[in-house]
């Protein structure tokens, strides 16, 4: 199994020590609590909802929801422990936006953003970078579920099982939707393959 | 720890949580044995574990090639500082609520309740109306005529003052009863006092 993970965790101190910390008013457990996912947070946020500005809008509310409800997460229980809450957070998050706006919306909006390069976020990305785009939108043709499991494996390098008692899916539905996730990128891909060569 | 095998529905879920190394020992060993025996599945393993790093490729590239939202010392600066404000605000309601919510000293409630009480005392004092009971002599006995004259004068009082109308309604049962003896002329004058003082009929 390919063990690439995306991961900044380097610190031994477990989160939920550094919860506990915080509970206690300690703000350096805070800090490395955030050091240690933010970054990657706010990458799962970007490709989950394809919107730089949501991405940021939707990181700042679930750290703040994380840190309201702090005391409610139990820091002896399994399923993942702090990095998964915090991601099952995120994941909220993003779906009570698409559901306050409409989903279908947001995922043409995102559609056509990638295919005409016309964002506001798109002034800082590499030009001309075609390759990178058909990537972005071999992602981001993915169903949302799909996307939704292999992101969390990736980013949150989160087990199949705590991915799936987080989406509150059978383990057999989020391996499947991770099957069916990698197929279908790899379909997207193969499909680009002759255009790009065809062109080129 | 619980086997995986016998709830997993397809060789893809197996091989997936195989790869990802989540089955618990018994169940890898035993998908190692069927690897071994079976050249189709390892095959569709290595299918699997290729389509799999394309995906996190994909990942990769796209990290490697598009920026973060906002940078990432950036990010880390303003999750540290909804904490420390978190942090803060956390503090200043227990301050408050450990003030709000000190126990008060013994003395105080009692003194408070013992000071309901005299007030409360003293209103009722004030102003409950008091019945108005005629006052009789009951130290020497009277004689029927004087008993009589007690009663006409206590309901002419009454009578003047129309408030005390408690005091009116005995008058005029003693007075009535005073009459009945009278008529009867059977004078156990004991008895009858006795029936007027505890006002039964």
């Amino acid at each position: 199994m390919d063990t690439r993970v995306a991961s900044d965790d380097l610190t031994p101190v477990a989160d939920e020590v550094l919860v506990r910390r915080l509970r206690d008013g300690d703000e350096w457990a805070g800090e490395d609590l955030a050091k240690r996912h933010c970054t990657l947070l706010l990458r799962f946020l970007q490709r989950l909802v394809h919107s730089d500005q949501l991405a940021e809008e939707l990181h700042q509310q679930t750290w703040t929801s994380a840190l309201e409800n702090l005391d409610k997460f139990d820091v002896t229980s399994g399923g993942g422990g702090f990095k998964a809450w915090l991601y099952r957070i995120a994941t909220n998050k993003a779906h009570d936006h698409w559901r306050s706006r409409g989903r279908e919306k947001k995922v043409k909006e995102g559609l056509r953003l990638v295919t005409e390069e016309a964002g506001p976020d798109a002034a800082h990305r590499m030009e001309g970078a075609e390759a990178e785009a058909k990537l972005r939108a071999a992602m981001e043709l993915l169903p949302a579920n799909q996307k939704e499991v292999l992101l969390l494996r990736y980013y949150g390098n989160l087990k199949f099982v705590e991915i799936a008692e987080m989406l509150g899916c059978p383990l057999n539905t989020a391996l499947g939707r991770m099957h069916k996730a990698m197929i279908h990128l790899r379909q997207t891909l193969a499909e680009a393959a002759p255009t790009e060569s065809r062109t080129s | 720890m619980k086997s995986y095998l016998q709830q997993l529905e397809n060789n893809e879920a197996i091989l997936l949580m195989y790869l990802a190394n989540e089955l618990p020992a018994q169940d890898r060993a035993e998908v190692d044995e069927m690897l071994a025996s079976d050249a189709k599945l390892r095959s569709e393993l290595e299918n699997l574990r290729q389509t799999y790093e394309l995906a996190f490729d994909v990942l990769e590239s796209l990290d490697g090639a598009t920026r973060p939202p906002i940078p990432t010392i950036v990010a880390q600066n303003r999750v540290s500082e909804w904490v420390s404000q978190w942090v803060e605000a956390r503090r200043q309601p227990r301050a408050l609520l450990s003030t709000s919510r000190r126990p008060l000293p013994w003395w105080r409630t009692t003194f408070a309740a013992a000071a309901m009480l005299l007030i409360g005392s003293y209103i009722w004092a004030v102003y409950h109306p008091a019945p108005v009971v005629p006052q009789r002599d009951t130290g020497t006995a009277l004689t029927d005529e004087e008993k009589l004259a007690v009663l006409y004068s206590s309901f002419e009082d009454s009578s003047e003052n129309s408030n005390l109308h408690v005091a009116e309604v005995a008058s005029e049962a003693e007075v009535a009863t005073a009459i009945r003896g009278d008529a009867d002329d059977s004078g156990d004058s004991n008895a009858a006092s006795d029936s007027k003082s505890t006002g039964t009929p």
